[in-house]
């Protein structure tokens, strides 16, 4: 079995983390990760990226949003029933 | 959903219940406005949030919450129910968030190269990886925010598009590929390169803290 390198690896961590690398690929993969620190070390900021920005990117509703939007609703709603 | 009185946020409530929607809907689609209100009412956060994270606007995202729910409202007497409520004026709002999401990219066509990992000409890493903090347990710290925020604004639409239908707002690679009209191979490939320019930002954050 040819060995991967870093760049084959990184490649592949998207569908190995959804666990829809096959067999082989896995392996290979797997075999790498195991060799190599750098790569494992990445893939964990990897596995720890769409968290980190799920954190840092989490928005509430303004309240005055919340409110010109119930002012907005109210007049359309208004113009459809006097049609 | 309460209303936090020191915030100007609105909180979210606990998950929601369908069978609410279905009879807030019933009476909606009978025209009790203020039925279509409550629905409206709790919707709203998901719907405000996703058009924020996709157009980086809050400008943007308020426009986006108004036209969204005004299409459902006047959809109302063709919405046969065959999807919940909150899917379909969520699925409304995706799209418009969507449409100025790609005017916006016509408007504006400059955009970088996407940051990546480095490696040598034998395929290796050349780079050394900070060590990411646990990303489960800390509150954000603010500097950080600031550098995901700036990292997620280069990214280009279609890439922008996709991360934040997965990553953020959880939707599956059918979903997406359903929304944008891409294949779910184009999908992934853009998703993995947005994580790359992402991770990259965040990894250059703990470089220079350290």
């Amino acid at each position: 079995m040819t060995s991967s390198t870093c760049k084959d690896s990184i490649e592949l961590l998207l569908e190995y983390l959804d666990g829809e690398l096959n067999g082989e690929l896995r392996a290979r993969l797997e075999e790498h990760l195991g060799g190599c620190s750098p790569c494992e070390d990445f893939l964990k900021s990897y596995k720890a990226t769409p968290t980190l920005c799920r954190k840092a990117l989490a928005r509430e509703l303004p309240r005055e949003v919340a409110a010109k939007l119930t002012d907005f609703l109210r007049a359309e709603m208004a113009k459809a029933a006097n049609k | 959903m309460s209303l936090d009185a020191e915030s100007r946020n609105i909180q979210g409530s606990a998950p929601l219940i369908p069978s609410e929607d279905t009879e807030l809907l019933t009476r909606a689609q009978a025209g009790d406005t203020a039925a279509f209100e409550g629905l409206v009412e709790r919707h709203r956060s998901r719907v405000f949030g996703l058009a924020q994270r996709m157009l980086n606007s809050a400008d943007d995202a308020a426009e986006v919450l108004q036209e969204s729910f005004l299409s459902a409202y006047r959809n109302l007497p063709n919405f046969r129910g065959d999807a919940q409520f909150g899917s379909w004026v969520y699925r409304i709002a995706a799209n418009h968030a969507l449409m100025r999401l790609r005017h916006r990219k016509v408007v504006n066509q400059v955009e970088g190269p996407l940051d990546g990992p480095q490696f040598n000409e034998r395929g290796s890493l050349v780079e050394e990886v900070s060590d990411f903090r646990d990303a489960e347990g800390e509150a954000m710290d603010k500097e950080l925010r600031e550098a995901i925020e700036a990292a997620a604004s280069r990214l280009g639409a279609e890439y922008r598009e996709v991360f934040v239908l997965k990553d953020l707002e959880g939707l599956s690679y059918e979903e997406i590929a359903e929304l944008t009209g891409s294949t779910v191979a184009a999908i992934k490939s853009r998703l993995h390169r947005a994580r790359l320019s992402l991770r990259a930002a965040i990894d250059q954050f703990y470089a220079e803290r350290s």
